[in-house]
């Protein structure tokens, strides 16, 4: 009998649907080569746009993390452990209750293929900071003051994190979880909010705010928050750090809450795309949601900020991004409601333009932004 | 010999909602089993915990003499699990998928009875055809067809008739009948086509509100069939309806 480890058929699996995926879209070959010239004009704009970046600005906000190893270290293995346990749990639950569940799979091929996902999760999320890192450097006078310390603790926080991340994901795999018992014990919102579950197709508003409790609560957030809090140096005022927890409970919830509402956005418009109703409606009735969202995050990251001492200029600032950037991912999800990941590359595109405008003209960008809300609004009632 | 499927004081709950009670169900080789009842009465559940995805709140699965709870693999490597469409990869072919089963169950290629078989659907057309790009009826055949590679002693399919044309459910009841009647496996059907499987099954069980409340054994299905006026749909509902008129 062969004792080499054998993988799991999912690898076999992934590899033929990539291998797949890059054929087809080799076959359509007039469409490969119009994305791969649009992607490299990108990446020679950015590239372009990037020399003209003072590199030593964000290089100040990372010479203070550096001289707070501990805060860095919260922040790096906290990311990991958060990315590793969604992944872990995901591909968990993939492999029990998806085509494989059924199949005469031994314990030890599961096991070992979340320990390679895990491992690889943790490298890529290694070389996405050392890329950033190093891409700041690039444009930056005092990058020796930061670049060192930080990629040093980036070796060893996110394997720690991603190790943790692995190992709660295991443990939610032993407690049995299931689909069904997931959405029973962790689907249900704490507390009643009659003015968003109500008014026409109400149903649309509560499946959003059941899907972010939900997704919330099985993220392993708190453990995230509490390796936070156990790791901030002592000394802190609790003012500033109760607003640096806050801050970063909010901005973690609202991407929770926005990526819930899209995934909702798009499963309603495929269920009613067969109905008379028109998008207007369709709008109005996911709109609400997101709406709350911005409020609610709006006023706990203001909040927040005021804690740590922000001007209130600042804050203002804030609370405008927190506006601009859930409208305008809004109005790409409804324009982009069939092909959600076009709609996440377009505000991707749309954030990293946005951001060199700033860099370059900062007066153009409330007017570059209302441009294209209103282009994608235009392109939105379009798609039909 | 052991029986293809033995399944005892079976329960599950999703959370603090119980979904199956004290389930007791065995089948042996050469029996064809209709799982029958209403929606939401704990048949895909039932399925779900005997085939290993979801482990039961308590009790036993022995599939051909192996327990699920003690090796998986071993009881797994024993059962046919016709597969969900939802649940097939997009991007992957037919070929590929029945590839990747087969040497899952260790067979070097795409058995010539599971190719066979699949001609019987007309499914080789679209064997190589990535999965997205196949209705719901060819899903279907290719759910079935990944389901009995291998030939398996106990075949376990939920609603496996959902979407085939008449022709290609005429071929796939003719190939589980013809294994039934070799002796070789014990099939476990879920279904709601009544009229359809009371001429071929053997045996019908009844679940309702997750227990196992009538069956229905040969002798019983031939009184059925004998009498014009008489079906297992009419005796399924009189037997739903039963407890509901004593009751009230």
């Amino acid at each position: 009998m062969s004792t080499a480890i054998r993988l799991h058929p999912w690898f076999r699996e992934v590899r033929l649907s990539t291998g797949n995926a890059v054929r087809a879209s080799l076959e359509r070959r007039g469409e490969a080569l119009f994305h791969g010239l649009a992607w490299v004009v990108l990446l020679a704009l950015l590239a372009w746009a990037w020399q003209y970046l003072d590199g030593d600005r964000p290089g100040l906000i990372l010479q203070g993390l550096a001289r707070q190893p501990l805060l860095a270290i919260a922040i790096l293995a906290g990311s990991a452990l958060a990315v590793t346990r969604a992944a872990g749990v995901a591909l968990r639950r993939e492999l029990r209750l998806g085509w494989w569940g059924a199949m005469p799979i031994a314990p030890g091929q599961v096991r070992t293929a979340t320990v390679l996902v895990g491992a690889l999760l943790a490298l890529a999320q290694f070389l996405g900071v050392l890329g950033v890192l190093g891409a700041i450097a690039l444009v930056a006078k005092y990058w020796d003051r930061w670049f060192a310390p930080l990629v040093t603790t980036a070796a060893y926080a996110i394997p720690l994190g991603a190790a943790l991340g692995w190992w709660l994901a295991e443990r939610a795999g032993r407690g049995g979880e299931d689909e069904g018992a997931r959405a029973h014990l962790h689907g249900k919102p704490a507390l009643a909010l009659p003015l968003l579950e109500a008014g026409s197709l109400a149903g649309i508003a509560i499946w959003q705010r059941i899907e972010t409790v939900s997704r919330w609560r099985a993220g392993g957030a708190a453990w995230a928050i509490a390796l936070i809090a156990s790791l901030v140096p002592a000394g802190t005022a609790w003012t500033s750090l109760s607003g640096l927890m806050l801050f970063v409970v909010t901005v973690a919830w609202l991407i929770v809450a926005l990526r819930s509402s899209e995934d909702v956005i798009v499963a309603s418009a495929e269920l009613t795309a067969a109905t008379p109703m028109g998008l207007g409606r369709l709008a109005r009735a996911c709109g609400r949601f997101p709406v709350f969202a911005a409020l609610g995050a709006g006023a706990s990251g203001a909040f927040a900020l005021r804690l740590q001492g922000a001007p209130t200029a600042f804050v203002l600032a804030y609370a405008a991004i927190v506006f601009a950037a859930v409208a305008l991912q809004f109005v790409l999800v409804l324009r982009h409601r069939f092909q959600p990941s076009r709609a996440r590359l377009a505000f991707a595109v749309a954030v990293a333009v946005l951001a060199a405008s700033a860099q370059v003209l900062p007066p153009l960008v409330p007017l570059l932004y209302l441009a294209l809300l209103l282009h994608h609004l235009r392109q939105a009632s379009l798609a039909r | 010999m052991n029986p293809a499927l033995r399944i005892q004081h079976l329960s599950h709950a999703y959370g603090p909602k119980r979904v199956l009670e004290q389930v007791d169900l065995t089948i042996a080789r050469g029996e064809f089993v209709a799982l029958i009842g209403p929606n939401g009465s704990g048949k895909t559940t039932l399925m779900r915990c005997l085939a290993g995805i979801l482990a039961p709140t308590s009790g036993t699965v022995e599939i051909d003499g192996e327990r699920m709870a003690v090796d998986a693999r071993a009881a797994k490597a024993r059962l046919g699990y016709a597969i969900d469409p939802a649940l097939l990869p997009p991007p992957l072919t037919g070929r590929q998928c029945l590839a990747l089963f087969a040497q899952t169950r260790g067979l070097d290629r795409i058995p010539e009875e599971t190719l066979a078989l699949a001609e019987g659907l007309a499914f080789l057309p679209w064997l190589d055809q990535p999965v997205e790009r196949c209705s719901l009826g060819t899903r279907q055949k290719l759910g079935i067809l990944l389901g009995l590679i291998g030939s398996p002693p106990l075949l376990v399919l939920d609603e496996p008739m959902n979407g085939l044309d008449p022709v290609s459910a005429y071929e796939v009841k003719q190939h589980l009948v013809s294994l039934v009647r070799a002796g070789r496996v014990g099939v476990l059907l879920a279904t709601h086509a009544l009229e359809v499987a009371e001429r071929f099954i053997t045996r019908a069980v009844l679940l309702s509100e997750g227990r196992i409340s009538r069956e229905w054994d040969e002798a019983a299905l031939n009184v059925i069939r004998a009498d014009p006026d008489h079906s297992l749909e009419q005796a399924m509902v009189e037997a739903l309806r039963a407890p509901v008129q004593s009751g009230g």
